[in-house]
């Protein structure tokens, strides 16, 4: 059994060392990984990034995280990325990592992702420059995410996010935001590979569970909607297509 | 005909993005069951709801197409509004 932590959106700033460190103590008790599912930051400053390694540093598990909107909004990603990963945080985009854990292999599929929107009603590449622009980073984001998928090759495979592959998980956000919460085209990339599970973060005022068109768990591990430190989620490795997950 | 290797509600969106993206028409509605296709809303011409028709069959080759895309009526006002 794979045990997977899991959480998004802990928004730490250069005030915030100490604040999450309380609550990770028992997390090598509990799981084998912890994955963090973007806006690690508050305002995508490096400063807050190296609080965030620091309060994640010396976890008795490998921690994984792709970044999000947050992380990306002082325009200095690169250096955020550099900070977490000199405190020996994995930072992925369109990338995977994969582990081995008490004999299995676990891939983890990473991406911030995009908005764009869901079946039936999301945005389309015509019209104003600004327009295409936004619906063709959605459709780089996911190609690039689909194609990390793709190369995993592990017993477990999940797929982490930031923005949402599917609507359900966004329950509870206005409906008008729904084309920048996450694109379809996520789950579209997450159900192809037939990952075992999709964690995302972004929608804080969404819901917690979900499912793709083709059957995989989706979970909202935003900090808020979770309202706790983490989730921890346990997988089976059972062959490479459509497992059982359950929460702990 | 169009990428099988995914789930048909996949294709439908992908076909409902190619009807705005190469045939410009942005209010089409597609919904797909076992055994048809299903467009809905309004086009800007018969020309471009027969158009659609055919990018549907080419997308779903094994399902029955029903079109009811309308192409609203463009007749001259009778008249104008009166305001205050």
């Amino acid at each position: 059994m794979i045990r997977v932590a899991a959480v998004g959106d802990v928004h730490l700033s250069r005030d915030s060392a100490g604040t999450l460190r309380p609550h990770v103590e028992r997390l090598g008790e509990l799981a084998d990984i912890l994955l963090i599912a973007g806006d690690l930051t508050t305002c995508g400053h490096p400063d807050e990034a190296r609080v965030a390694a620091g309060e994640l540093a010396g976890l008795p598990v490998p921690v994984v995280a792709v970044l999000g909107n947050h992380d990306h909004h002082a325009g200095r990603e690169d250096e955020v990325r550099e900070a977490l990963e000199d405190g020996g945080v994995r930072v992925l985009e369109g990338e995977t990592a994969t582990f081995d854990v008490d004999g299995a292999t676990v891939a983890v599929a990473g991406a911030k992702g995009f908005g764009g929107g869901f079946l039936g009603a999301c945005a389309s590449d015509f019209g104003e420059a600004e327009m295409k622009a936004f619906v063709r980073h959605s459709k780089e984001v996911a190609e690039r995410f689909g194609e990390a998928l793709a190369a995993a090759d592990a017993d477990v495979l999940i797929a982490l996010l930031h923005y949402s592959p599917v609507a359900e998980t966004l329950a509870g956000e206005p409906l008008e935001i729904y084309p920048f919460l996450g694109s379809y085209l996520l789950a579209e990339a997450v159900d192809r590979a037939g990952a075992d599970l999709a964690l995302h973060g972004h929608a804080h005022r969404g819901s917690e569970e979900g499912t793709t068109v083709g059957g995989v768990p989706v979970r909202n591990v935003a900090q808020p909607v979770i309202g706790q430190a983490y989730r921890v989620f346990h997988l089976e490795p059972a062959g490479r297509r459509r497992r059982d997950v359950s929460r702990a | 005909m169009g990428d099988t290797d995914t789930h048909p509600r996949y294709r439908a969106e992908r076909l409902r993005q190619r009807l705005a993206e190469d045939a410009q028409q942005l209010g089409v509605d597609v919904s797909v069951s076992d055994d048809e296709v299903v467009l809905r809303g309004a086009v800007s011409a018969e020309e471009e709801r027969a158009n659609a028709a055919e990018m549907a069959a080419r997308e779903f080759p094994d399902l029955r197409v029903r079109n009811e895309l309308t192409v609203p009526a463009m007749d001259e006002p009778g008249g104008g509004e009166r305001l205050a």
